[in-house]
């Protein structure tokens, strides 16, 4: 019995819903948390720019790398560090809302990098209070507590604003950084008011204090202090400039892990005309990323499935695993789901390689007979494709619905390695299993809704979005002829682009990195962090692959020529004619009333 | 203080001393109210703002014309530049009106980065202010009603510098595949919806809920109000940010119908918390399909006025005007 059936029926919240994180503590959160590998890799000295697709999991990975994350997490390397104290990571957020007035490009450009460095260095000084916060709490002696955080305190105020107000609590200094934050005029700014610590380049206030941090609370050694700056993709060429000149900078035991989609990181350039920083020699990208059927992928969703699972039932109904929870056809493999529809006698090998003999081509078929290894060149190379054709042609008999996209694999296959993805559609699969039994069908049913979703939710992506959407649509539609229209061949998800003159590479780059930082283009690491090539080869996400009936494996790309009919042309949708509306309306239109297409926007 | 009370609109009660000021846009019931408010209200008293991309239009150029032979006040404007446009309107106000005059503007073709700062930035010029919103007529195929995109942003309020968690009060409509890419973007930690519509209209609402079907059953939670009732929807998102402040930022994300959207920019406004921000995404202007709303003959209001007691008050009389 598949664990989803004892959800049908079962009222209250849905544990893969947002409306969860409500009530979620500190403690929750690191209990749900699931250390990878790439976890404990980024507590290094070096400065790293974390890459990462919307929703991979970038923010959760650098908050829970704080120190006060840290010591709740039941892991014997979280322990180790946290006891040698030789890393001590900050969070420091570039929200949207946040750094917008940032990129006001109608501030000079020498105001915009000194507000920055002012409120970067405020949202810093904060995150280490936190984490200093976090620290002294250890110290088991109430008194010394008291006089460790006094002495932090009166120090810290010192070497910051170079003055002291007898303030001994973290809260009061907290105050005076707000202070300094909330006084700014972000289209005026007086800088006249500010301490000097706190124009000068980003981490000077950490860079000031962290000798003086290491020798109160008795550290052996100084620590690395590892500035965590995440959602940098929101930050626009000025601002990565600065964050690069700390790249460059002697590091001093500060090491910067910025996090930002893949081709967000827009420039190497530093605050220093004529000085770029090297991906070798000053930082390093790190890719975060998780292939759908890597290892760690399977265990992370079996995770997650253990644990919200877990909210909503009792400890004697544990669901250890995402199989567990959709069930399992078979080996959860293709041809399961085939059988599953067709039935036993056509899903034999020597009936699947029939059908396929009889997809052929003519000339094909002749050929296919003397094949010597029929199982390998028939079978393995066609029969993927093969399902996906039949499957289709089912689908589209009456109101049938196959039970085709079903299954874990298949699951973690849309989700496309991409925690935000599955947490998504594990909400819509809860949603349908309260409703009714989580059959393959009515899992297809979730799916084929899902990635239809995501595909259209590309239009309205910023900046290119609409240009990605017509154009994945575009491509889609020529891999699924490849598969669906005429003789059986080969085909899958991968294709490469042919550039033109009229549509050079250089032009058509921004609608692709956009599609790939958004996961609905997927290429290799290589190409995320060498930048896009002439031949590059590009797949379209699995998502895209449901949406259009297009066989989820990488085979010879095919080459698309970019169509230039995909154009936007202005067009006014559900017109009503002047007579029509003011019979409705009862009232003469004074004014000329307009017909016909317009070329504005209005909101 | 500003303050807020739902304003019935009576075309017979609108005096030729009265000022009028609208904007002339794509839609057709950009012109419902002007065209009305002609009659009533002397020439010298108007002033229509209009798009400077549209007079490439035969039809909106010779509106324009109309008006100004009409000797109607006109001013170009851009949409971009929101601060430009607020000035012009709040300068025309000051320089034509006398304290006590009362003022209407009908926001219905606005730009949302123009009207979010009008009721403010009104309200120290003494005048009434009564905005007016001319209730459209959607396409049948609500579903079919094309996506504008996200663009730039803007932002109302500031961010608290000690970042907790964040909650997203994301406005919707019937564009949610913008809203559903939004989402994407913003990376909410916990969001919860809102909704608008007129109250004698169930219908959209219903048919808001089944767009956003998919976007609610995330939600933390869902309300919905009535773009009539102006003083309920502010108070209304006043207690929601209220509610959740304690737990960490609460962020704006303001969209479906204007009133709404101007309900939610005003609240960061209102409070003058740190940590209440308003973001504002404009539709992208690569998405060029548009959907001529018409008028449907109802007209909604409100009017806004200053009480005195300055923003130090702001933070209970924002809750009390329920």
């Amino acid at each position: 019995m598949r664990f989803a059936d004892k959800v049908k029926g079962k009222i209250g919240e849905n544990p893969f819903g947002d409306s969860q994180s409500r009530n979620y503590s500190d403690q929750k959160v690191s209990n749900e948390f699931f250390p990878m590998p790439m976890f404990w890799s980024l507590f290094n000295d070096q400065h790293e720019v974390v890459l990462g697709s919307r929703g991979s999991g970038k923010t959760f990975l650098l908050k829970m790398m704080r120190y006060s994350m840290l010591k709740k997490i039941d892991d014997d390397k979280a322990r180790k560090l946290v006891k040698e104290k030789k890393y001590i990571a900050l969070y420091v957020p570039m929200h949207l809302e946040i750094v917008i007035p940032f990129n006001n490009d109608k501030i000079d450009e020498t105001d915009r990098i000194a507000i920055f460095q002012v409120a970067f260095n405020c949202y810093l000084c904060e995150a280490l209070l936190i984490e200093l916060e976090s620290l002294v709490e250890e110290i088991e002696d109430k008194k010394e507590r008291l006089i460790t955080q006094i002495a932090l305190v009166e120090n810290l105020e010192k070497l910051w604003f170079q003055t002291t107000t007898d303030i001994c609590e973290f809260s009061d200094l907290s105050s005076r950084i707000m202070d300094i934050y909330y006084d700014i005029d972000w289209k005026a700014p007086d800088f006249e008011k500010i301490p000097n610590i706190f124009k000068r380049e980003i981490c000077s206030p950490l860079v000031k204090a962290k000798r003086k941090i290491a020798e109160l609370l008795k550290f052996d050694e100084e620590p690395t202090w590892i500035v965590c700056v995440d959602e940098a993709e929101f930050c626009n060429e000025t601002i990565q400039r600065c964050i690069n000149d700390r790249f460059r900078s002697d590091s001093k035991r500060i090491a910067l892990k910025v996090a930002t989609l893949p081709f967000f990181h827009l420039t190497l350039k530093t605050l220093v005309d004529g000085i770029e920083v090297s991906d070798i020699d000053d930082f390093k990208y790190t890719i975060v990323d998780l292939k759908y059927d890597d290892q760690d992928f399977r265990d992370l969703t079996n995770s997650l499935c253990r644990s919200r699972l877990k909210e909503r039932f009792d400890s004697s109904e544990l669901c250890e695993s995402l199989e567990s929870f959709v069930g399992v056809e078979g080996n959860d493999d293709y041809r399961d789901y085939y059988r599953l529809e067709v039935g036993d006698e056509l899903a034999t090998t020597e009936a699947i390689k029939a059908g396929i003999i009889d997809s052929f081509s003519d000339a094909r078929k002749e050929n296919a007979l003397n094949y010597t290894n029929d199982r390998k060149t028939i079978f393995d190379k066609f029969a993927p494709v093969f399902y996906v054709r039949e499957m289709k042609k089912i689908s589209g008999t009456g109101n049938h619905k196959p039970g085709w996209y079903a299954g874990a694999k298949m699951i973690r296959r849309v989700s496309q390695g991409n925690p935000r993805l599955f947490l998504r559609l594990m909400n819509e699969l809860f949603e349908k299993a309260r409703e009714t039994e989580l059959t393959a069908k009515a899992q297809h049913e979730v799916l084929r809704e899902f990635a239809e979703r995501i595909c259209n939710s590309t239009w309205a992506l910023p900046d290119n979005g609409p240009k990605a959407s017509k154009y994945l649509d575009s491509i889609s539609t020529k891999l699924a002829d490849k598969v669906h229209a005429g003789d059986l061949t080969q085909g899958g998800n991968s294709f490469t682009i042919q550039y033109s003159k009229n549509a050079p590479i250089e032009k058509e780059k921004r609608w692709i990195e956009l599609a790939i930082a958004h996961s609905r283009i997927i290429v290799d690491n290589e190409t995320i962090r060498t930048g896009l090539r002439e031949n590059t080869k590009y797949a379209v996400s699995n998502a895209y692959a449901v949406k259009y009936w297009i066989p989820m494996r990488s085979e010879t790309p095919l080459k698309i020529k970019l169509d230039e009919k995909t154009d936007n042309n202005y067009e006014v949708k559900a017109f009503k004619s002047r007579a029509d509306a003011e019979k409705e309306s009862g009232y003469q239109y004074k004014l000329p009333f307009l017909e016909g297409e317009v070329e504005t926007n209005n909101d | 203080m500003i303050n807020f009370d739902n304003y019935s609109f009576d075309l017979d009660k609108v005096k030729q001393e009265d000022y009028f000021v609208c904007t002339v846009g794509y839609e057709e019931r950009s012109r419902y109210i002007l065209n009305r408010m002609q009659n009533k209200v002397c020439k010298n008293n108007i002033f229509v703002l209009y798009f400077a991309d549209l007079m490439k239009m035969p039809e909106i150029s010779a509106c324009i014309n109309a008006l100004e032979e009409d000797s109607i006040q006109t001013q170009v404007a851009t949409y971009e530049n929101g601060e430009t446009a607020v000035k012009e309107i709040v300068d025309f106000i000051r320089e034509n009106t006398h304290k006590g005059g009362r003022v209407f503007i009908d926001y219905s073709s606005m730009p949302r980065t123009w009207y979010s700062k009008l009721p403010v930035a009104l309200s120290e010029l003494g005048t009434e202010n009564v905005f007016l919103y001319a209730v459209g007529s959607y396409p049948g195929d609500y579903k079919a009603y094309p996506s504008a995109g996200t663009d730039s942003r803007s932002v109302i309020g500031c961010s608290s510098l000690r970042v907790k968690k964040r909650l997203h009060i994301l406005g919707v409509g019937y564009d949610a595949i913008r809203t559903e890419a939004l989402i994407s973007i913003l990376d909410p930690d916990m969001y919860t919806v809102c909704c608008a519509h007129y109250s004698e209209d169930l219908e959209m609402e219903q048919r808001v809920c089944e767009v956003n079907k998919h976007i609610i059953e995330q939600a933390l939670s869902f309300v919905s109000l009535c773009t009539d009732d102006f003083k309920h929807m502010v108070a209304r998102l006043c207690e929601i940010a209220y509610e959740y402040l304690p737990l960490g930022d609460v962020v704006l994300v303001p969209d479906g119908p204007k009133p709404l959207i101007m309900a939610m920019s005003l609240v960061p406004q209102l409070l003058g918390k740190e940590g209440v921000v308003c973001m504002h995404v404009s539709r992208n202007p690569k998405c060029r399909e548009f959907v001529n709303v018409s008028a449907t003959g109802t007209i909604i209001g409100f009017n806004s006025y200053d009480d005195g007691k300055g923003l130090e008050h702001s933070n209970e009389s924002a809750l009390e005007c329920e």
